[in-house]
C-alpha cells in the first residue's frame, strides 16, 4: 500500500520533470551569457550580488525566486519557488562566533587499535582549529560513559592532550548515553549566540540504551531547538547509517561517512571549519499564500503546511553558502497581463554577530502570458538548477528504497535514468554543477551489488543527507 | 584425658564463640554494605525525581499560559522542546485538541494514534493501557474528585514507557503535555553520575537503570558484571517511573575480600588458644593495621581529590568567562585575577595530589622556562602575605637569585608555597618568616626559616614521610591532610634537587630547596 502511494508520486514527478525539461529546450535557446556564467559557480556558491531583497542585512541575504515568473494564462499552473538564505563571507575579524563543542568517542572494543589511535589524533587536530577561547569536551562511551575532558578552555591544550590520550578502548556501545551526556557538558556553557556542538563518532551499532532511528531523531530534534547541534561520523561499515543520518537530522548538524580512520583527521578538520563559520543559526522560514494560491509540497526538508502556510526550520547558515528550500505551489488560471501576489516570505533568525534575532521579509508575483515564447524567456536557471536537484534526490532515495527492498535492477534502472535526466537538465541549463549529481547517481548504480551495497548505501546515505542540507563534503 | 578436656573444651567453647562472632560481623558487614548501596539506589532515585521536579516547574506555569488554545499548544514543543505534543480534555473528559475533525499536522496524528487506547475508555485517562498493569496501576491517575490539579500519568506504547504531565484549568478543562520519550531519557541519563574511570568509590560496583523489559537504558561503575548475573540489590524507581528499575552489582572481589579477613581472624583465635607467637602475631597485626590505615588515608585523599576536581574546573570556567566581561572596573578585575590564578593553582595541586596518590612519579611532566629565581619566589610569597600579616609574621625577603635560569615555574612554585603555608600554619607564632635565595653557576636554592617551635633532630626526616604530623599538641586543630612536605620533596626531587631540613641551632626550622636549573633552551635565556 505505502509502495503504490510512492510509485504514484514518483509517475507525477517524472510527468512534471517531463514537462519541464520541455519547457527547458526552449528555455535554453534563450539562454544568456550571464546565466551560463552565473550557474557555473559551485553548487552552493550563486553570485547574488545582482539580485535585490538584501532588505539591509548584510550577514544573511534573503532571495526569494520561481521557476516561472511568467505562466501561461487561461489554466491552472504549478509554481515553483525558491529561497534561500546566504551568509555572506566573515570579515576576519567578525570570525569570532564562540563554539562550544563536545567531543563523543565510540571507545567500544571495536575501535581498539588504530581505529581509536586515529580518531584520537584527528580531534586533536580539530581542536587545534579552535580559538583559545572556545569551550572543548570530551566524552568517551562504551558499555558506560565517562567524560575525559570536562569543559575546558581550548587554551589549555596540555590538559586537552592528556585528557584525549589517556582514552582507552572496552566493551560495548552506550551510544544514546554517549550524546546525552555529552549535550550535558554543553550545557554547562550553553548560551544561543555561540555554536553549541556534539560531535559523535561511532564505529558500531547502539546496544546499550535507546537505539531506534526515530528515537535518536526525536532527541537530535529536542537538542536543537535547545540550541545544540549534532554531527554525526560514522566509521567503517559497521554502523547503521540510518540512525547516524537522522539523529544528524533531527539535530541540525551534519553526517559523514569516513570508510577509513585515516579519513577522520579530514572529516574533524572540515567540520570544526565549519563550525567557526556560522554566521546564523535558529532559523526558519514561513510562506504565506495568497489568495487563491494552494500549498503543495516542501521539497527535501522536513517542513508543516497548515492552511495556507509553509513552515521549515533550517540549520545554521555558514559563511559563503546558501541553504534554500524549495516549494511548489497550485496557481489559479491566471489572465493575460494580470498580475498577481504569489507568496509573502519571511525569515526569521538568530544572527550570531550581533547576537540579536533579526528577521526579513520579500514578496513575489506572478504575470500572466498568453505566449509560450514569453515564459520561455523568462525561465529562472538558478530556481531550475534546485529543481533538478530536488526531483532528481527524490529518484536518488526512491532507488535507495527500492534496493532495501531487494529490487536491485529497478533500482539501477532509476538512478542510470536519473543520470541521464541531470546531464540533459546541466547542458540545457548550462549549469556544471549538476554533473557532480550525475556522477553521483553513475557511482551508486555501479555500487548495488551485494558485495559493494553495504559501503555504497553509507556513502549514498551520507550524499543525500549532505545534499539536501545544501552542502557537499 | 582430664587435661585434654582442660584444654579442648575451653578452646572449642572459644572456636563456637569466635564462630558466632565471625557469622554476626559478617552480616552486619553486609548490613552495611546493603546500606549504603542502598543510599546509593536512593541517590539516583531522586535524581530522576529531580528532573520529573524541575520539568513540571516548567510546565504548570507554561501549560496555565496556553490554557486551551490549540495555537499555543502546537507551538509548545518549539518552547520547550522536552514536549513532543500536547492536548487538551474538556471537562467531561473529551479530547478536543488534536481533534481528529481538524487538519492535522504529522506530530497530532502520530500522538492521537499512539494515545488512541488512552481516550477510548469512559473513564478518560484513567484506562490501563494493554499489557501494563503494573506501571498504570501505581500511577495516581487523574482523579478529579480528589482535588488534585496536576500530576504525571505514564502508560506503555510501543514497549516504550510515554509518560504526560496534566494540569486542570480552572475551567474544568485539563490540558496536557506528552514528554518525548527519548528526550526524557536523555535527561535522565544526564543526570546520573558518569563513570571515573580513576574513582576508587565505583571500582567493583556497577549500577544499571533498566526499563521495564529490564534492558539496561543506562549504566555507571567500573565492574562488568557480564549477561545473566543476579544484581545484589534491585528496586523500581519511584512513581511514575515504577516500571522502570535500579538495579546494584557488586564484584565477588568485594565479598572474597570480606571473608578473607574473617578467615585471618579464627586463625587469631586459633593462635591464642594454643598460646603460640600470640604476641609476635598481635604486633604484625597491629603494624599490619597502621599500613592499611595509611593505605585508607592515601585512598581518601585520592577520592576527596577527586571530589574537587569538578567543582574546581567549574570555578576556573566561570571566573574565566567573568574575566571577559569585566572592562572598566580594575578593582573587580585585580580581585578576579587572583581568584583566577589561585583556582588555576589549586587545580595544580590537586593533579599533583592525584599523582602522588597514585605513586606514579612519571605522571608529572616538567615545563621548564626561563625566569629569575628571585621573581618566582616574590610571586609564590605573594598570595601569603596578607594572611600572614594579619597573624603579625613579619616577611623578610632576602633575594640574592637575580640572574635567569630554566626551571618549571609551577613546581618551584609549589613548592615554596608548601614551606610558606606551613610557616603559616604551624609557626606563626614565631613572628618571623625570612626567606632567602642564592645562586652560583652550578645551583639555585631557597632557603625558608622560621622561629615557631622548631623540629626536634629526632623527627628531622620523619616530617617528610606522609600523614606524620610532629604530635606534640602544637598543631591541634590545624587543618592539612599531612603530604604538605612529601609532596614538596617529591616535586623537589622531580626537579633534580631536594628538599632538607637544615640542622638550626636554637628556635625555629629552616628548610632548604636547592635545585640545578634545569638543560636546554639555551635560545630564550638570553
Amino acid at each position: 500500500m505505502i509502495g503504490m502511494q510512492r510509485f504514484d508520486e514518483v509517475g507525477r514527478h517524472l510527468a512534471v520533470t517531463g514537462r519541464l525539461a520541455l519547457l527547458l529546450v526552449v528555455c535554453s535557446l534563450v539562454t544568456t551569457p550571464g546565466a551560463r556564467a552565473r550557474s557555473s559557480d559551485d553548487l552552493v556558491q550563486y553570485d547574488l550580488s545582482s539580485r535585490g531583497g538584501g532588505s539591509g542585512a548584510d550577514r544573511v541575504q534573503l532571495t526569494v525566486e520561481q521557476a516561472y515568473p511568467v505562466l501561461l494564462a487561461g489554466a491552472s499552473q504549478q509554481a515553483f519557488v525558491r529561497i534561500g538564505l546566504r551568509g555572506s563571507d566573515l570579515e576576519p575579524a567578525d570570525r569570532r562566533v564562540p563554539v562550544n563543542v563536545s567531543f563523543v568517542i565510540d571507545r567500544s572494543g571495536s575501535m581498539s587499535g588504530q581505529k581509536l589511535e586515529d580518531a584520537k589524533q584527528a580531534a586533536l587536530m580539530g581542536i587545534e582549529r579552535l580559538s583559545d577561547d572556545d569551550i572543548v569536551s570530551v566524552v568517551a562511551y562504551d558499555s558506560t560513559v565517562s567524560v575525559p575532558l570536562p569543559p575546558t578552555r581550548a587554551k589549555d591544550r596540555v590538559d586537552i592532550e592528556a585528557a584525549i590520550r589517556g582514552i582507552r578502548s572496552g566493551g560495548n556501545t552506550a551510544l544514546f548515553a554517549g550524546v546525552s551526556q555529552g549535550a550535558e557538558q554543553l550545557r554547562r556553557f550553553l548560551d544561543r549566540n555561540q555554536v553549541n556542538r556534539v560531535i559523535l563518532l561511532s564505529d558500531g551499532l547502539a546496544n546499550v540504551g535507546p537505539s531506534s532511528p526515530g528515537e535518536l531523531a526525536s532527541l537530535g530534534w529536542s537538542l536543537s531547538h535547545e540550541g545544540i547541534s549534532v554531527t554525526t561520523i560514522g566509521l567503517g561499515l559497521g554502523y547503521n547509517e540510518d540512525l547516524m543520518v537522522q539523529l544528524a537530522q533531527g539535530g541540525s548538524g551534519f553526517h559523514y561517512f569516513a570508510e577509513d580512520s585515516s579519513e577522520l583527521a579530514r572529516i574533524f578538520d572540515y567540520e570544526l571549519g565549519n563550525a567557526r563559520s556560522v554566521v546564523a543559526q535558529e532559523v526558519w522560514i514561513r510562506i504565506h499564500c495568497r489568495d487563491g494560491v494552494r500549498p503543495r509540497k516542501i521539497y527535501g526538508r522536513d517542513g508543516v503546511i497548515d492552511g495556507q502556510v509553509l513552515s521549515v526550520d533550517l540549520s545554521q547558515l555558514y559563511a559563503g553558502f546558501e541553504n534554500y528550500v524549495l516549494v511548489e505551489l497550485d496557481v489559479p488560471s491566471l489572465d493575460a497581463g494580470e498580475v498577481r501576489p504569489l507568496v509573502d516570505v519571511t525569515a526569521g533568525y538568530r544572527d550570531l554577530t550581533t547576537r540579536e534575532q533579526d528577521q526579513q521579509e520579500q514578496s513575489l508575483t506572478v504575470r500572466g502570458t498568453a505566449s509560450v515564447s514569453d515564459v520561455a524567456r523568462n525561465v529562472d536557471a538558478d530556481v531550475m538548477v534546485a529543481v533538478t536537484e530536488y526531483l532528481s534526490a527524490e529518484q536518488y532515495q526512491l532507488a535507495m528504497d527500492l534496493r532495501d527492498q531487494g529490487e536491485t535492477e529497478r533500482a539501477r534502472q532509476i538512478l542510470r535514468d536519473n543520470a541521464g535526466y541531470i546531464g540533459d537538465q546541466a547542458e540545457t541549463l548550462g549549469a556544471d554543477q549538476l554533473y557532480r549529481l550525475q556522477k553521483y547517481n553513475v557511482e551508486a548504480a555501479e555500487g548495488l551489488d551485494e558485495a559493494t551495497w553495504d559501503e555504497n548505501r553509507k556513502r549514498m546515505k551520507q550524499r543525500q543527507y549532505m545534499l539536501e542540507q545544501n552542502n557537499v563534503y | 584425658m582430664v587435661l585434654v578436656l582442660l584444654v579442648v573444651a575451653p578452646l572449642g567453647a572459644l572456636a563456637v564463640l569466635g564462630q558466632r562472632v565471625v557469622r554476626d560481623e559478617r552480616d552486619a558487614r553486609a548490613r552495611r554494605m546493603d546500606q549504603l548501596l542502598t543510599a546509593r539506589l536512593d541517590d539516583a532515585d531522586a535524581r530522576v525525581q529531580q528532573v520529573l521536579g524541575h520539568r513540571r516547574q516548567q510546565l504548570r506555569p507554561a501549560l496555565a499560559e496556553c490554557g486551551t488554545d490549540p495555537g499555543a499548544l502546537r507551538d509548545l514543543p518549539r518552547q520547550l522542546p522536552f514536549v513532543q505534543q500536547g492536548f487538551v480534555l474538556a471537562a467531561d473528559g473529551a479530547l478536543v485538541y488534536p481533534s481528529p475533525d481538524d487538519p492535522l499536522t504529522p506530530g497530532e496524528r502520530d500522538f492521537l494514534a499512539r494515545t488512541r487506547a488512552l481516550w477510548a475508555g469512559a473513564d478518560r485517562l484513567s484506562v490501563p493501557a494493554e499489557g501494563t498493569p503494573e506501571a498504570s496501576a501505581e500511577t495516581p491517575l487523574l482523579d478529579m474528585d480528589e482535588g488534585i490539579d496536576d500530576g504525571w500519568y505514564a502508560w506503555f506504547w510501543d514497549s516504550g514507557l510515554q509518560l504526560i504531565y496534566w494540569r486542570r484549568d480552572p475551567g474544568g478543562a485539563v490540558v496536557g503535555a506528552e514528554l518525548g520519550r527519548a528526550r526524557l531519557m536523555a535527561d535522565i541519563v544526564a543526570a546520573m553520575p558518569v563513570t571515573d574511570p580513576d574513582d576508587p568509590a565505583m571500582e567493583h560496583d556497577r549500577i544499571a537503570l533498566l526499563d521495564a523489559r529490564g534492558a539496561a537504558l543506562y549504566q555507571w561503575g567500573r565492574h562488568d558484571p557480564g549477561p545473566g548475573a543476579e544484581p545484589r540489590i534491585q528496586r523500581p524507581l519511584g512513581s511514575p517511573l515504577g516500571a522502570w528499575s535500579l538495579s546494584y552489582h557488586v564484584s565477588d572481589a568485594v565479598d572474597a575480600a570480606g571473608d578473607g579477613a574473617a578467615a585471618g581472624w579464627i586463625a587469631g583465635l586459633a593462635a591464642l588458644g594454643l598460646a603460640v607467637a600470640g604476641l609476635g602475631l598481635w604486633f604484625h597485626r597491629a603494624s599490619a593495621r597502621e599500613m592499611r590505615e595509611a593505605s585508607q588515608r592515601v585512598s581518601f585523599v585520592n577520592q576527596v581529590s577527586h571530589e574537587l576536581k569538578t567543582p574546581l574546573t567549574n570555578i576556573r570556567m566561570y571566573a574565566e568567562l567573568l574575566d571577559r566581561r569585566l572592562d572598566d572596573d580594575d578593582r573587580a578585575r585585580r580581585h578576579l585575577d587572583i581568584i583566577v590564578s589561585e583556582s588555576q593553582r589549586l587545580s595544580r595541586l590537586i593533579g599533583n595530589v592525584l599523582a602522588f596518590a597514585r605513586q606514579r612519579r612519571g605522571a608529572l611532566v616538567l615545563r621548564p622556562s626561563a625566569a629569575p629565581l628571585d621573581d618566582v619566589v616574590s610571586e609564590a610569597l605573594a598570595p601569603f602575605r596578607a594572611g600572614l600579616q594579619e597573624r603579625g609574621v613579619e616577611v623578610r625577603l632576602r633575594p640574592g637569585a637575580p640572574v635567569p635560569v630554566r626551571l618549571d615555574r609551577d613546581v618551584v612554585t609549589q613548592v615554596v608555597a608548601n614551606l610558606v603555608g606551613n610557616v603559616e600554619k604551624y609557626a606563626a607564632g614565631g613572628g618571623l618568616l625570612e626567606v632567602a635565595t642564592a645562586q652560583d653557576d652550578r645551583r639555585c636554592a631557597v632557603t625558608v626559616r622560621d622561629r615557631g617551635p622548631g623540629i626536634p633532630a629526632g623527627k628531622a626526616e620523619q616530617v617528610f614521610q606522609p600523614f606524620v604530623r610532629l604530635d606534640d599538641g602544637l598543631t591541634e586543630g590545624v587543618a592539612g591532610a599531612g603530604i604538605g612536605l612529601t609532596l614538596a620533596r617529591e616535586l623537589a626531587r622531580l626537579h633534580g634537587g631536594d628538599l632538607t631540613l637544615l640542622p638550626g641551632g636554637g628556635e625555629g626550622a629552616c628548610f632548604e630547596f636547592a635545585f640545578r636549573p634545569l638543560p636546554g633552551g639555551e635560545e630564550d635565556e638570553a
